[in-house]
């Protein structure tokens, strides 16, 4: 499928172990901040907004329904963030393996967007803890989970695809993403609910995938029911077309990577 | 399978890479693959190179740096696109192009190996008899465990040699390895690289040492300036590439007179007559060696006459180097002959005046006939009995 | 005023920590007082040392003597464990060539990069550059950004911004190898010409001609004590008589694997092979080359000595059969069979090198000379005098004579 055989998934599977190992290698922890990071910055978050703030959802009793709001949106947020952020650096990090391997290089994105996966898991685990806590049903729904995430991924992957080519030649791009993910973010209805945007801009934001997602996430963990199915298929497709374009335009540029790294 | 046409293990054709100068210049039309015109300069590495590697040989290429030894090296192991010209493989490579390339210098010996193993798509079964190997031909020891940060170079440079050489690959593309760590070393290196040879690999070995392309290669390839300057037999490839300039013999010289070819005879007590012409009054001396070149096995320097003189006025001499009992074993030699000034006081070296030799390209033949020696050369000696507890 | 180095008392201790936390509790707990941290590995050891102006220092010994890290603590990059190091003059290092390189800038804006880095104004900068350009040979490359250099083009932008200091003291760890021979040749001159320049040089080199060549002091460290200070020949013909010693050890040890007795068949063994060079009366496995050489062999042959053969068979270390000679096991058998043979070379003809001597007995019966016992030893001939312009594979004596031909 699309020129990948099972060798090539092996070989995946290794990059991905790979890039976890060299990104904590020589941290004394070693991957104990994989676990430790989002889980600070998720707790960090239901202090300041659940004890500092005590924000409160509309028509909600307690600020510890807007801590679980608040996190099923964010802890995938992290994630997101960490997969386009490692699909990005996926081929100049491993600059000398490029320079000196010969293998498909365009699976170094994928891994290195599965790298959120390690970010994914704390967050849910964390929100999975929350919602017991908080005494909410957990239904049925959740095994909807799952293809919530793989299309939360193919799209970061995706996007990941074109980043890491684009940053070979440009390098500036690893400059502004962090930047530029921040943005997002907060044009994303993660930290407020999609009803308190104005009007005009929920007309637009309902093409922003990234809430699509976040809204997949609340409907399967939160409100137990099915996903909206006209938003996720929007996600599906429009991640189809970019990971399409974007393997494409990865197979013409990797031909001259070796003279931009 | 198909099996296409299997009689090379790799060959290109009119293969070209330019690199672009300044990366920018066309990211966009490439991405969007749109036509890509030239802009800007661009570095044009290696222009126009055939090369064929038959099944079980290996051809080596030799140049000095930057000739583009290494970026044709890595184009041949498809990990450089070639911008023009195309590659055909039959096999597996195993590419060492920079060593260590592809590791981080916090592993330690052993995930490092773990990972280019599983890399090469070494089944897990057999990762581990392969790793001792890997720790017993590196001779790391305890090293093994510890992280490539804390290594010396030669201890980093053993280990991915042992690493990369570890399995039985089709193809070998090795850039400059042989040169690492101790004598010792280097002849277990060589050792391993004529036996996967023999277990029919193939490969291309680029260097800018000409002695180890004798040692591996019958064919080799000249590379300057990123083409090939010359194609053909590596001995005469090592005196295309070290293209030594022949002394224009003005104040000494050897007659034309003097004979192409010498016959001795193996275990004999042997002669060697050279003519010299002196034409000025110099104090000219004369050294003779015999040098033993096995395309694809190896050079050898194996008797090495000091200098003698040979007079310091002009006119025509004949010297006369005897051998006793012969100890070469019969085959075919190479001896040269140098002409030389004698150093005069404070200065350190000669002046060399004339010389024949198969690296200048006009070597004179040296046969020695005789009974067949079980080994390379007889040692004189004596033989006695002694009592057996004495010793 | 004159320049001058002063050491005193100067220790390096590595803490040897499993962790990295370690390290840095190590490193913050240390106390100036305490000579040492205890548990570390102690990499320079109470050295004291005072270079004056005018010397030219090298600093020779094994891997792991010391040599580095006292170089990176005279150069400011490593602080000492304890000690005190004094220095009046500007110290210019060339610890390792071409890691200051930026790939991305061009050649030429490098060399702006370096200077500014050495403390030199644009404008300084700017009267060498020509001369650095010219001595790099690197063409049109150096408006070429260094990502697209090869190897040896890196090697030779970053000798040639160093060749155009002006050093006071001047620091050089290793020979700087530069690529092909041509350039290698250019750069050893030039290194040469800076040294000459310096007021203090201090090298540390494994090559003993470069020392030699270059300084006029030498000490020989050993770990991370001077072990020796004096000239460089003294010093540096002390430290090769040494490390042999040490060679021989290591060289067996090293081939071990290769070394041993076996017997394959009952009532014959080898029993001893002795190599005894010179007039030794002691065997030993370092022969010298051009000396006397007696190989003794003894053992018992058994039912085979009649028709059993000994074979002796040399390899060289690249596993080349250079010597091979049979010989008739019943010549050299007493009344009760036991075998004494003693093979003598005078002089011995083999090149310097390591070599492997493998003794069988023999089946002499039959045609396929099946192998009953069978011995290998290693040794390796040396010689103190190397002949000039090659290392051939016998020093077999040529004896030449001239005459006039007219």
């Amino acid at each position: 499928m699309y020129g990948f055989n099972r060798f090539d998934c092996r070989l995946m599977v290794n990059l991905f172990r790979m890039t976890v190992r060299d990104r904590y290698l020589g941290s004394s922890l070693g991957s104990f901040w994989a676990i430790t990071n989002p889980l600070f910055m998720l707790a960090l978050f239901t202090y300041v907004f659940g004890f500092v703030f005590k924000v409160r959802l509309p028509g909600s009793e307690t600020t510890l329904a807007y801590v679980i709001w608040l996190i099923s949106g964010y802890g995938p947020w992290i994630a997101m963030t960490e997969a386009i952020t490692g699909a990005t650096n996926s081929v100049i990090g491993a600059s000398g393996l490029v320079k000196n391997m010969a293998f498909k290089t365009e699976l170094l994105p994928i891994a290195g967007t599965l790298v959120g996966l390690i970010n994914l898991a704390v967050s849910l685990v964390f929100l999975f803890v929350l919602l017991i806590w908080s005494g909410s049903t957990i239904s049925w729904h959740v095994l909807l989970l799952p293809v919530v995430v793989i299309l939360q991924f193919a799209f970061a992957a995706a996007l990941g695809m074109w980043l890491s080519a684009i940053a070979v030649f440009i390098r500036d791009v690893v400059q502004i993403l962090p930047t530029l993910l921040t943005a997002l973010m907060f044009m994303t209805p993660i930290f407020y609910p999609f009803e308190s945007m104005p009007a005009i801009i929920q007309k637009v934001s309902v093409a922003n995938p990234f809430y699509q997602i976040a809204e997949g996430y609340r409907a399967t963990l939160l409100e137990n029911r099915v996903p909206d199915v006209l938003g996720l298929g929007y996600v599906t497709l429009l991640s189809a077309v970019i990971f399409h374009f974007g393997l494409r335009a990865f197979r013409r540029a990797k031909g001259a990577f070796d003279a931009a790294m | 399978m198909q099996q296409p046409c299997r009689d090379f293990a790799l060959r290109c054709v009119h293969l070209g890479k330019s690199f672009a100068v300044h990366r920018e210049q066309r990211v966009w039309r490439l991405l969007l693959g749109m036509e890509t015109h030239r802009k800007g300069p661009v570095v044009e590495a290696l222009r126009d190179i055939s090369l064929t590697v038959p099944r079980g040989k290996i051809v080596g290429v030799i140049g000095r740096n930057g000739a583009g030894k290494s970026t044709l090296l890595r184009l041949l192991g498809q990990v450089y696109t070639p911008t023009t010209g195309s590659i055909e493989i039959n096999g597996q490579i195993a590419g060492l192009f920079e060593l260590g390339g592809m590791g981080n210098p916090n592993l330690t010996g052993r995930e490092y190996a773990i990972r280019y193993l599983q890399f090469m798509g070494v089944p897990g079964a057999s990762v581990a008899t392969v790793l001792d190997d890997i720790a017993d031909f590196s001779e790391l020891g305890g090293a093994f465990d510890q992280r490539i940060r804390t290594y010396s170079s030669g201890m980093a440079a053993r280990l991915y040699f042992a690493v990369a050489t570890a399995c039985q690959h089709e193809i070998y593309l090795i850039d400059e390895l042989l040169s690492v760590g101790d004598e010792h070393f280097q002849a277990k290196c060589w050792r391993r690289m004529r036996e996967r040879l023999l277990n029919g690999a193939s490969g291309v070995l680029v260097t800018h040492d000409w002695t180890a392309i004798v040692k591996l290669c019958e064919q080799a390839c000249v590379i300057d300036e990123g083409r090939f300057s010359f194609v053909g037999s590596s001995d005469l490839a090592v005196v295309r590439y070290l293209d030594l300039p022949v002394p224009e013999a003005r104040a000494a010289r050897f007659p034309d007179t003097i004979p192409q070819e010498f016959v001795l005879e193996s275990g004999e007590d042997s002669s060697v007559t050279v003519p010299v012409e002196v034409l000025e009054d110099l104090p000219v001396e004369l050294a003779i060696s015999v040098e033993m070149l096995r395309i694809g096995i190896g050079w050898e320097i194996v008797i090495l006459s000091e200098y003698h003189a040979v007079g310091d006025k002009a006119g025509r001499y004949t010297v006369v180097f005897t051998i006793p009992a012969l100890p070469l074993a019969p085959g075919r030699y190479s001896l040269n002959l140098f002409l030389a000034r004698r150093a005069l006081p404070g200065q350190r070296h000669r002046v060399g005046l004339d010389c024949r030799s198969w690296t200048y390209g006009n070597g004179l033949a040296l046969r020695i006939e005789g009974r067949p020696l079980p080994a390379a050369v007889t040692l004189p000696f004596r033989v006695q009995a002694i009592p057996a507890e004495v010793a | 005023m004159s320049l001058y180095v002063e050491l005193q008392q100067v220790s390096k201790v590595f803490p040897v920590a499993s962790s990295a936390t370690g390290e840095l509790v190590a490193a913050m707990a240390r106390d100036a007082e305490h000579d040492s941290v205890p548990g570390g590995k102690v990499a320079v050891d109470r050295l004291s040392l005072r270079i004056a102006e005018g010397e030219r220092l090298g600093i020779i010994g094994r891997n792991g003597a010391g040599k580095s890290t006292l170089l990176h603590m005279i150069a400011g990059i490593a602080e000492p464990t304890a000690g005190t190091i004094r220095i009046k003059g500007r110290v210019t290092s060339i610890m390792t060539l071409g890691v200051g390189l930026r790939d991305d800038l061009s050649g030429r804006e490098n060399i702006y990069v370096d200077g500014e880095i050495q403390g030199r104004s644009r404008a300084e900068v700017d009267e060498v550059i020509g001369q650095v350009i010219e001595f790099s040979e690197l063409g049109k490359f150096i408006d070429y950004p260094v990502r697209t250099y090869s190897t040896g083009m890196k090697a030779r932008l970053a000798f040639s911004m160093i060749t155009h200091i002006d050093p006071e003291i001047l620091i050089i760890d290793e020979a700087l190898s530069v690529g092909d021979a041509s350039f290698s040749a250019k750069a050893t001159a030039r290194i040469l010409e800076i040294c000459a320049r310096g007021k203090i040089v201090i090298l540390v080199s494994h090559g003993m001609q470069s020392i030699r060549d270059i300084c006029n002091r030498c000490i020989y460290l050993r770990d991370g004590q001077v072990v020796l200070d004096g000239s460089p020949e003294d010093v540096t013909r002390a430290y090769i008589d040494e490390v042999r010693g040490e060679d021989e050890a290591a060289l067996m040890g090293r081939f071990a694997a290769h070394v041993g007795k076996r017997s394959y068949r009952a009532g014959s063994e080898i029993r001893r092979v002795a190599l005894l060079s010179g007039n030794n009366r002691e065997a030993s496995v370092r022969v010298e080359a051009r000396e006397r050489l007696r190989i003794q062999v003894t053992g018992r042959a058994g039912a085979w000595l009649d028709d059993g053969l000994c074979r002796l068979r040399t390899f060289r270390l690249d596993e080349l059969l250079v010597f091979e000679q049979d010989f008739r096991l019943g010549d050299f058998a007493d009344e009760a069979g036991e075998i004494g043979i003693e093979i003598e070379f005078a002089p011995l003809v083999l090149g310097a090198a390591i070599y492997r001597l493998d003794v069988l007995f023999i089946d002499g019966r039959g045609s396929a000379g099946e192998t009953i016992a069978d011995s290998s030893t290693v040794f390796e001939v040396y010689t103190l005098t190397p002949p000039v312009g090659g290392k051939p594979m016998l020093y077999y004596p040529v004896a030449a004579t001239a005459a006039s031909a007219a």
